[in-house]
């Protein structure tokens, strides 16, 4: 926390401004439109001054003191910003023109888009731009921070890992938490496809730099029209489409250099360091360390050799390269974008990188004044190697590099890698990145078809038609060289594919009636078709030279399948009017049926409700000219989750081998009832802008999750032991807030700034009549949807260094038991995983053509359990074998010793490390510099020199810093705080260059 | 693009106006509606009521036997091997969450399995297949949930003469499949009766003939296979007429042939051409009636817990022989040679080498025989001993010892179970032995700390029933253990 505190003394320095002073005229004047008729409510203001403006009055007058030499700037919602100069005169009128564009801004929603103004759901929106800035390989990486209530988190950092995303908290136990991702129009395919890697992120093919924008819809209201899918928010991606104009291009070329480093001071030991611990552990055993038939032989001559830092060897400077092209253009009949790319991503680790080839094709042609045609087709090739991760593995880098001893050669005479480790079982991660094989290659397409006619005005009937397929080849090859012991090369081999048809038809009607009554109705119909095929063959004692399953003993090799398949059929309808854009009401209605659900509940009935009254329209408020926005929102709805696996509702009867014959067995039974989870949101909403400077929202919620999906504990005399059922209920709640300011918007100078914060809190309200699920990580009634339990650690005895718990407390007095005996420990509920508020922040400087921006995102509240590494790596002594981390240093020495961790004693069997302790507990509060980035784009005299549109160069810190005190690589390590041998999230440097011509 | 368009369009609305869009059954897997409409599915559904018995974790594929063997006097955690494994057996402090949940779960899954079969074969489904398939099947599944219910009430309850009218508490029948039952227990007798009626039915039903083709046709239940558990159950409820012309009935069919000393155990460890016929692949002839069958291919074969790792050093070798067993074989009784000392950093153990592995082909698993011809020697002399007719339990008591190079016991209850425990060593009997006839379970060779005794009668008896079960059905009443 401490440095936290430092970190936002630094920024409230930097936030202080600058105030101007001079020689002052007072000017008045009138603002009018063309026609006559006065502007209330329009800025005036000196021009570079933040403090120095007036509001005009219902008849368009107002007054200002400004220098005589000085230019006014005028401003108004609704009109185009006029400049002039005062001139030494007293009186200066204005005419301002009106701005259609500005009132017509317009954002994406659910089948359709909508003007901004019209919105009457939570929604959030960001612009490609903004995520296309951060050198990221997925678009989900970028998303982090930026809009408020959207948690994205991953448990990798390698390059093209998966992430994990939560609008508002979770809603489910059972059921998929990940929001639904909607890509113009068509629900795709998104998560973890990894079969033999670490991590494979569907997303990845998306590239950052095609999307238009990005919506976010985060309350029942705005997301309804996703119906069963919707319970957790949808995200609405769009991409680029062609303009009207001569063709344009864009080429992108980056390259970056990234590297492993702990902000919080994590490393292992020294050869020195582990040494003395490791003696004075022997000493404690009541063991000689010199002695050679001792159990515990340290001599100090093992300092004599040469020494390796394992991690710094089985680490590289890891280095990213993307190039890319784009183009755009279009006349009256035709638009077009399309762009193709190549990313190369060389991890951090040896033997683990990650390569994408890109392009896509947007096209738009009017084949008829009244008919449209469009087709959106991405297609993709990744290819990805990593060695094995996310587990504590021997081979695990990650791992093996904080554990195997300094005193280990690294290497063979002849250079290659040593294996012959009996510590780490003769493994060694180079040897494993050298020999071993573990790879995904995975070919992508995306293609979505559209026709849209318009049979008369004011009706659109249009069809979206899509096929999503992912083709995946993955193996994993062990090979001999790599364990050093007469192990078997083994091969397993995967060959999958994913297949999801779409069609979307909808017919669109929106009019005006009477000058005031706007109407917009639409009706829909969707259909899609999933599929899922994998295969499998395990092959042990394959060919050394030729390692695939045909060369290796018939009788050894495995094979196996897996099919999964879903379909899900709905109808919807979304009728929108307002009244003179004042009064604004939506109702959503959507039924969806689905192959995932029981005979009786194979269709289910969601739909939503939503106002919003824009205040500024009003007449009382035309004068409060200070204020160009002022809207509320109220909405409510019922959503669903089907996040399930398929079959789920079969009563089923699986193979079994027994006695050279298979027969069959019961494996679950039939559930003809087995149902959506419900979501019943209510969200009030204030939507604000004043002084045409500072836009803002506030958002509050509530969330109920009904029919919460359970295993439901039955007696086993039924012949099962849980029943999956619709019985539990949990709620979120939380306040959301976003504010963004233009400080100064000068021509030369302009400086923005963002901020959001969302809390939210998750209560578990019902699990089906149990008290609570799991056993270290819980769900309990009551409280959040993760809480540790954990054994009570009190800290080191200061006689004599041994470990203390806490055996018991008396909740009345406050007084403690204490006992050395980690058997009698008490376990108590020590903290939760989830944030209480998180969020993000940025600031924009811009001069000339030089620009500074700054991102930075925060977490608070949060606990880490930093435990499965340190079980290993702050032993006490029970890990002799083992490297420890450099913080364990830090322990008893002399009575009196206290914060430290307790005495290591070789061979240590107190328990004292065990893994389910609040020992491990730390405070996962941070804030990081998620991206700084300073870039120069040429004025158009050198544009014109050089004959381009132009031209921008770039150098981008990403994830510079964070703030924080988790004593590990980096705070974030999951979704629920702890995880084990993940590849860390990395520091990286990337400069690039953009040409447009 | 355009046509392209239009026949994307038409396929996807052809798609979608399929009736049964929204049905998607699983591929891997078959609907319970499938498997139950043909007698084939009813067959595949009996054969796979097997599968669970193998277990080594729940039930016969290891603890059933071994877990037994270690609550008595015939076993003793070893002393060079050790997991830290089946620790709570040897000391036998269970506890309502460290008990013998697995059996209990596996038991009344394959009772499950059998209701299924039994009900649906004798209701809806009575059209499938001729009368003597569905007879067939239903005698099958008869047994499998007499046995079931009949291992769940020795293990749960007090013995049967525990009360004087068996009407102390039992464990719940179960006899259709209803997911919201919750069943409280029934008394001793009424299980004892449900037991005895679903075997005396299924007796009538079997074809004499009949046996389920498998790799081993002893894994496979035989009309003997139900006589041969009738014999027994009758023996553990003192009725004993009963007991000895059923075990009549099985000795007297011919089919099986006691193992003589030479079957059991042949050449030396030392030499390594040690063979015995308790280490074969199958059984067709001798002594075995009933048994389960081991192999790595079982969907529930044990792994690295299987009877063969257990009680062997080449395996976890958790479980070794007791000096207490050791001691009541006579020199040259050849059952003594089924135990051996071990050798290099094992050979402070003395281990059993009835589950020595299936030869050098298939070393790591092993056959566990649950009802064979000596048991029904044993049962008959028993029964005449305690006043049943129509055999000669001092010829009974003979046969067995003359194939086993020992000396005959006297026809005394005392007599006849010693011989019971030096026959059926190590196959999980002697603890139910011990209880069935009221006698204490005393032991000198185990570990400082371990039990030594329990006296009869005691709670220890019964095992705690699964706490998650009395959570879950308060109808349930748990036994207590002080």
């Amino acid at each position: 926390m401490r440095k936290i505190k430092s970190f936002f003394a630094v920024v409230a320095l930097l936030l202080v401004g600058a105030s101007a002073f001079a020689q002052n005229v007072n000017v008045s004047g009138t603002i009018r439109e063309a026609n006559g008729d006065a502007v209330s409510g329009a800025a005036v203001q000196l021009k570079g001054s933040t403090t120095v403006y007036a509001m005009t009055d219902a008849l368009g007058g107002y007054k200002i003191s400004v220098p005589a030499n000085g230019t006014l700037v005028i401003s108004c919602l609704g009109y185009k910003t006029v400049e002039i100069a005062v001139g030494g005169r007293q009186v200066v009128d204005v005419i301002l023109e009106s701005d259609a564009e500005l009132l017509e801004e317009t954002i994406v929603v659910a089948y359709g888009t909508v003007k901004r103004e019209a919105v009457t759901g939570s929604v959030s929106s960001v612009k490609g731009e903004t995520l296309a800035a951060a050198p990221v390989t997925s678009v989900d990486k970028a998303l982090g921070g930026k809009l408020a209530g959207v948690q994205v988190s991953g448990s990798s950092g390698q390059p093209g890992a998966a992430s994990n995303i939560r609008i508002r908290g979770y809603s489910s136990i059972n059921a998929s938490n990940e929001p639904l991702w909607v890509v113009d129009g068509i629900p795709v395919l998104n998560g973890n496809i990894s079969e033999l890697t670490n991590t494979s992120n569907t997303l990845t093919t998306l590239n950052p730099n095609d999307i238009e924008s990005i919506t976010v819809l985060k309350d029942a209201a705005a997301a309804a029209a996703y119906g069963s899918r919707a319970a957790n928010g949808v995200i609405l991606v769009t991409t680029k489409s062609g303009k009207e104009g001569k063709a344009s291009f864009d080429a992108r070329a980056k390259y970056g250099v990234s590297w492993l480093q702990s902000d919080s001071g994590y490393r292992p030991m020294t050869a020195e360091e582990l040494l003395g611990w490791q003696r004075q552990a022997a000493v404690n055993a009541g063991a000689d360390p010199d002695n050679p038939t001792g159990a515990y032989y340290r001599p100090m001559s093992l300092l004599n050799g040469e020494h390796t830092n394992w991690l710094s060897y089985l680490t590289r400077p890891g280095n990213l390269q993307e190039y890319e092209i784009s183009a755009r253009g279009g006349n009256a009949n035709s638009k077009f974008f399309s762009s193709a790319s190549f990313h190369r991503n060389e991890g951090v680790f040896y033997g683990v990188d990650y390569q994408k080839i890109q392009a896509r094709i947007n096209a738009d042609h009017k084949l008829t004044k009244r008919l449209e045609a469009s087709a959106r087709v991405n297609v993709a090739y990744t290819e990805q190697n990593d060695i094995p991760m996310q587990s504590l593995y021997y081979a695990n880098p990650v791992f093996a590099g904080v554990t195997i001893m300094p005193w280990i050669p690294k290497t063979n005479p002849d250079g290659t890698p040593n294996v012959n480790i009996a510590s780490n079982s003769y493994q060694n991660p180079r040897a494993t990145a050298m020999y071993d094989q573990q790879w995904e290659h995975i070919y992508r397409f995306n293609g979505t078809l559209g026709l849209k006619w318009e049979p008369f005005n004011n009706l659109f009937l249009e069809t979206k038609n899509s096929a999503e397929g992912i083709f995946g080849s993955s193996k994993r090859y062990w090979d001999p060289q790599a364990r050093g012991s007469a192990s078997v090369p083994t091969d397993q081999s995967i060959k999958n594919q994913y297949m999801q048809l779409t069609t979307s038809n909808t017919a669109t009607y929106a009019n005006i009636f009477g000058g005031y009554h706007s109407v917009r109705a639409v009706v829909g119909q969707e259909a899609m078709k999933y599929m899922y095929d994998y295969m499998y063959t395990y092959a042990p004692g394959t060919d050394a030279n030729m390692p695939y399953p045909q060369f290796a003993p018939a009788e050894s090799v495995e094979a196996e399948m897996g099919f999964s398949r879903r379909t899900m059929l709905s109808f919807f309808t979304i009728a929108d009017y307002n009244y003179d854009q004042r009064y604004f009401a939506q109702a959503t209605l959507r039924a969806d049926g689905s192959s995932l659900f029981g005979s009786k509940n194979k269709w289910g009935l969601f739909w939503s409700v939503s106002a919003s009254w824009n205040l500024r329209r009003e007449k009382f408020m035309q004068n409060v000219g200070w204020l160009d926005l002022l809207k509320l929102r109220v909405s409510y709805g019922l959503n669903g989750n089907n996040g399930i696996g398929p079959y789920q509702a079969y009563g089923l009867y699986g193979g079994t081998s027994y006695n050279g014959y298979v027969g069959m067995l019961p494996s679950q039974p039939s559930n003809d009832i087995l149902s959506w989870e419900k979501n019943a949101t209510w969200n009030v909403g204030l939507d604000f802008s004043v002084f045409n400077r500072l836009r803002g929202n506030v958002d509050v919620y509530n969330r109920k999750t009904l029919d919460m999906l359970l295993d439901k504990t039955v007696p086993q005399t039924t012949g099962y032991s849980t029943l999956f059922m619709n019985i539990g209920s949990m709620k979120n709640e939380g306040v959301e807030f976003q504010l963004d300011g233009d400080i100064i918007q000068t021509p030369e100078f302009v400086w923005n700034v963002g901020f959001n914060v969302a809390f939210n809190k998750t209560t578990i309200l019902d699990l089906g009549g149990e008290e609570k699920i799991g056993t270290s990580l819980q769900q309990v009634v009551g409280k959040s949807m993760y809480t540790y339990y954990l054994y009570d650690y009190y800290g080191v005895n200061p006689t004599n260094g041994e470990a203390l718990w806490v055996s018991n407390l008396d909740e009345e007095t406050g007084e403690i038991t204490l006992t050395n005996s980690q058997a009698k420990a008490r376990r108590y509920y020590a903290g939760s995983p989830e944030p209480k508020f998180m969020g993000g922040f940025n600031t924009s400087l811009q001069w000339g053509g030089l620009s500074l921006s700054a991102f930075f995102e925060y977490m608070g509240g949060n606990n880490v359990w930093n435990v499965n590494e340190y079980h290993y790596t702050n032993s006490d002594g029970e890990q002799m074998q083992m490297n420890q981390k450099a913080s364990a240093l830090n322990y008893w020495k002399k009575p009196g010793d206290t914060a430290c961790n307790p005495r290591p004693i070789a061979g240590n069997s107190t328990n004292s490390a065990i893994g389910a302790s609040d020992r491990w507990l730390e405070r996962g509060d941070f804030v990081r510099i998620k991206d700084i980035t300073l870039a120069y784009s040429l004025p158009k005299p050198a544009l014109d020199v050089l004959h381009v549109k132009g031209l921008k160069v770039y150098v981008s810190g990403l994830n510079l810093y964070c703030f924080n005190d988790v004593d590990f690589w980096d705070p974030q390590i999951s979704l629920v705080g702890y995880g084990a041998g993940n590849y860390p999230l990395t520091k990286s440097f990337i400069g690039g260059v953009e040409v447009s011509f | 693009m355009k046509k392209y368009i239009v026949i994307i369009a038409a396929a996807l609305v052809a798609l979608v106006s399929c009736k049964d869009f929204l049905e998607e059954a699983p591929l891997t897997a078959q609907s319970d509606v499938l498997t139950l409409s043909t007698i084939e599915g009813f067959d595949s559904a009996t054969g796979g009521a097997y599968s669970p018995l193998a277990s080594a974790d729940n039930w016969y594929g290891m603890i059933f036997v071994v877990g037994h063997e270690l609550m008595t006097g015939n076993a003793r955690k070893s002393l060079t091997a050790d997991s830290g494994r089946l620790y709570t057996n040897y000391r036998i402090n269970y506890s309502p969450t460290d008990t013998w949940g697995g059996l209990w779960s596996y038991a009344y899954y394959v009772i499950s399995c059998c209701n299924e079969v039994i009900n649906r074969l004798e209701g809806e489904s009575a059209e499938l297949g001729t009368e003597e398939e569905r007879n067939n099947l239903i005698a099958e599944a008869l047994f499998l949930r007499a046995l079931s219910h009949f291992d769940l009430v020795r293990t749960f309850a007090q013995p049967y003469a525990y009360t004087s009218d068996a009407s102390h508490l039992g464990v719940p029948i179960v006899l259709e499949r209803d997911l919201s039952a919750k069943p409280a227990r029934n008394t001793v007798k009424q299980v004892y009766e449900q037991v005895i009626a679903d075997l005396t039915k299924a007796e009538g039903l079997i074809d004499p003939a009949y046996r389920r083709s498998g790799t081993d046709p002893a894994a496979a239940v035989s009309i003997y296979a139900i006589q041969g558990l009738l014999s027994r159950v009758y023996l553990y409820s003192k009725q004993w007429q009963l007991a000895a012309d059923y075990a009549t009935k099985v000795i007297s069919s011919g089919k099986y042939s006691m193992w003589t000393a030479d079957d059991i155990f042949s050449g030396s460890f030392e030499d390594g051409d040690a063979n015995s016929v308790y280490w074969a692949e199958s059984q067709s002839s001798g002594e075995v009636i009933f048994e389960i069958y081991a192999d790595k291919s079982n969907s529930y074969d044990g792994y690295w817990t299987g009877i063969r790792q257990m009680t062997s050093p080449d395996g976890y070798g958790d479980a070794a022989a007791s000096q207490d067993l050791i001691g009541i074989y006579e020199e040259g009784d050849v059952r003594g040679k089924l135990f051996f000392v071990g050798t290099g950093d094992y050979a402070g153990d003395v281990w059993p080498a009835k589950y020595y592995g299936k030869g050098k082909s298939n070393p790591d698993v092993n056959n566990v025989p649950i009802i064979r011809l000596s048991e029904m020697y044993l049962n008959r002399a028993e029964a005449v001993i305690n006043g049943a007719t129509g055999a000669n339990a001092a010829a009974d008591l003979e046969i067995i010892a003359k194939n086993r190079g020992a000396s005959t016991q006297p026809t005394t209850n005392a007599g006849v179970q010693l011989e019971r425990r030096k026959e059926l060593a190590w196959e999980g009997h002697y603890w139910f032995d011990l209880a069935r006839t009221g006698t204490a379970m005393t032991r000198t060779d185990v570990a400082e700390g371990v039990i030594k005794e329990i006296p009869y009668p005691n709670y220890r008896w019964a095992m705690p029933i699964p706490d998650r079960e009395t959570i879950a059905n308060e109808n349930l009443e748990p036994n207590v253990w002080e």
